[in-house]
């Protein structure tokens, strides 16, 4: 039975007796506020703050060196949301989704209720993705190996379409934002023959540009240039309405999409490569979908909240299955945890359980710990932070600006990167006028480098035929799934007859 | 975006055929999706004047006039860019704030004075003690240094 289920078999209270020591509870709670503050940056995010973080874990030993890591990574990922839904800039590109309901709650001066959403979403989200990992991670980590790069390059296409589909606007503009995005992703050196494309003769290019770049620019200053056209306050009537709890009463009311949504994250997070972004944004479609308020959302319902921050931490429990189990890191977050450990010389898989049970159990239990500390920490963060809603735009725009440009000059110290956030604000800024979907731009960058990658293998494997659709039965089911969506998704675009707002 | 695609189609035509494949084919679907995307554009514009034949005039200025605010901000931008390997990081954000906030309405000089200052020192600070990134001094602040 342990075979199967190893949790079974650690030392759980002995885990437990470390992790309540109060100088672990402490530094807990003090990278728990670290994390916020540091996810809620914009070009920041959870892998940065974990990896400057990991100087000063050496100081401690090894449990009170990953408890520090713990608490920042689980708090920067929700701490992301918060700017997503105050000034419509996600800090993390996991909260891209998170923008398209909470900032219009804002707008509409519920940007304290919506903080709560997102914080005990989040929370709940974390917390099943955690026990996820506890209980299924070798089972779960088995099924991964099913997927070939065929399949990684169907399911790729599959979100694409599928949220081009839901996305709100036209699924024809869906696909242009979307075939846009790919290419963005495909500028630089070919990862595998190392061939150069569109670089068009600047030096700058020939690297890929990084993804932060592209939400910066393509959320936050697009954002700022709606904001300049606009007088008065991010709040339409320059009041804060609801508290932080009445935010978690509020997630309470959707029940089915909170579990909806931390199955979903669970999935896409030990499926190494899908990553946060695209988890959140497919659990948002999927609510939109399945949803009977479906018209509502974009607009600012809290059920679309609450299916984009669930997903998102519950993608954090996913990603570490891979990466304790296999030692292959699901997402960029757990890959930089993934270095800490073996830094330390600990090592991933079966020996992990067995050599360093008193430290998995430990592990678990912070983790686990972490997510409920970020809801309270949040909180805290959360007093002042909704008020910004409430400020003069006239000055509030040009320091949310001056956020973006530093931050992207920040995530990897070149003048190229302030100017392609700004040419990608201005892209944003149209694609927004003329209802394309710049959500669909950069679900594009994300899985660009993933299909790219795996339409190569594929194409090795199979001598260049489209065999690779019939590669297996589980890339037949994804292709037949994948056509279904695209007639699906036209004949809605004609039922509704014109796009609606983009997202 | 459309000739935006033709010159990423162009520039596709420059490597071996099996690298080229994906990023061509997605070019080239895109492309014809705007093409697509454009015609039906074009006959839901006409349909809408058949129906309702009174001519609509044009915003002056045609489809990108934008508000004046749209600009000031936009030249703020450039003008940030511009300065900031100049004058480095401190002075062209505090200028950058100042100038745009101005522009934007803000008439209060002890919030200008507050925001032009101690943001771009606070940023400044955070990136240099705790991000370890080296913000620019400026070309002109290093020539005095010397």
């Amino acid at each position: 039975m342990s075979q199967i289920f190893p949790f079974l078999d650690l030392p759980w209270a002995q885990g437990f007796a470390i992790a309540f020591t109060w100088e672990h509870l402490l530094i807990l709670i003090m990278a728990s506020l670290l994390g916020v503050i540091c996810g809620a940056l914009p070009g920041i995010g959870a892998s940065l703050t974990m990896s400057l973080l990991i100087p000063f874990s050496f100081h401690w030993d090894k449990t009170t060196g990953l408890i520090l890591l713990v608490g920042a990574w689980a708090s920067a990922v929700y701490g992301g949301s918060i700017t997503a839904i105050l000034i419509n800039t996600p800090g993390t590109g996991g909260n891209v989704a998170s923008a398209f309901d909470g900032f219009p709650l804002s707008e509409q001066g519920r940007a304290g209720e919506a903080l709560g959403i997102s914080a005990f979403a989040s929370s709940i989200g974390g917390v099943t993705g955690i026990a996820f990992l506890i209980f299924f991670s070798p089972l779960l980590a088995k099924l991964t190996v099913e997927f070939g790069p065929a399949e990684y390059f169907i399911i790729g296409l599959l979100a694409l379409c599928m949220i081009a589909a839901l996305s709100g606007a036209s699924l024809l503009r869906g696909l242009i934002s979307g075939g846009l995005g790919l290419l963005i992703s495909f500028m630089g050196y070919d990862i595998i023959t190392g061939e150069l494309r569109f670089n068009f003769g600047f030096e700058y290019l020939e690297e890929r540009i990084h993804f932060v770049i592209i939400v910066i620019g393509v959320f936050g200053v697009s954002q700022c240039l709606r904001f300049s056209e606009t007088v008065g306050s991010i709040s339409r009537s320059g009041e804060v309405k609801g508290g932080y709890l009445s935010g978690v009463a509020t997630t309470l009311k959707y029940p089915f999409t909170l579990l909806r949504s931390v199955l979903i994250g669970i999935v896409f997070g030990f499926i190494p490569g899908l990553g946060t972004s695209s988890a959140s944004l497919f659990s948002w479609t999927e609510a939109k979908r399945v949803s009977k308020n479906s018209h509502a959302f974009g607009k600012g319902n809290p059920e679309g909240l609450v299916a984009s921050e669930a997903a998102n931490n519950a993608v954090e429990g996913g990603a570490l299955t891979p990466t304790l189990t296999l030692g292959i890191p699901g997402n960029p977050n757990s890959a930089v945890f993934l270095a800490a450990m073996l830094m330390y010389g600990i090592l991933p898989g079966q020996q992990l359980y067995q050599q360093n049970s008193d430290l998995v159990s430990t592990l678990f239990i912070t983790l686990l710990l972490s997510q409920s500390v970020f809801f309270f920490t949040g909180w805290i963060v959360s007093l002042g932070a909704a008020r910004v809603t409430t400020l003069s735009l006239t000055f509030l725009a040009p320091l949310i600006l001056l956020v973006c440009l530093t931050g992207a000059y920040v995530s990897s110290g070149q003048f190229g990167d302030v100017a392609v956030a700004v040419i990608l604000g201005l892209v944003g800024y149209y694609m927004h006028r003329y209802k394309y979907s710049a959500v669909c731009l950069l679900l594009g960058v994300i899985i660009g480098p993933l299909t790219e990658r795996n339409y190569h293998r594929a194409m090795i494997i199979y001598q260049d035929t489209w065999s690779i659709i019939t590669a297996s039965y589980i890339s037949i089911a994804l292709t037949v799934l994948l056509v279904v969506v695209l007639i699906w998704g036209g004949w809605r675009t004609l039922r509704s007859g014109k796009p609606s707002s983009p997202l | 975006m459309a000739v935006g695609l033709v010159f990423f189609l162009w520039e596709g035509e420059s490597y071996s055929p099996h690298a080229a494949r994906l990023p061509q084919m997605v070019a080239g679907v895109t492309l014809l999706f705007l093409f697509l995307d454009a015609v039906s554009s074009w006959r839901k514009e006409r349909g809408a004047q058949k129906a309702s034949p009174v001519d609509v005039p044009l915003p002056k200025g045609g489809p990108f006039l934008e508000s004046p605010r749209f600009y000031a901000t936009a030249c703020c931008i450039i003008a940030f860019f511009i300065l900031f390997p100049w004058l480095g990081y401190i002075l062209s954000a505090a200028l950058f704030i100042f100038g745009l906030s101005w522009m934007l309405g803000e008439r209060r000089w002890h919030v200008l004075a507050i925001c032009s200052i101690a943001a771009p020192i606070a940023f400044w600070y955070a990136s240099e003690t705790y991000l370890k990134i080296v913000m620019p001094k400026g070309v002109i602040f290093e020539f005095f240094l010397r």
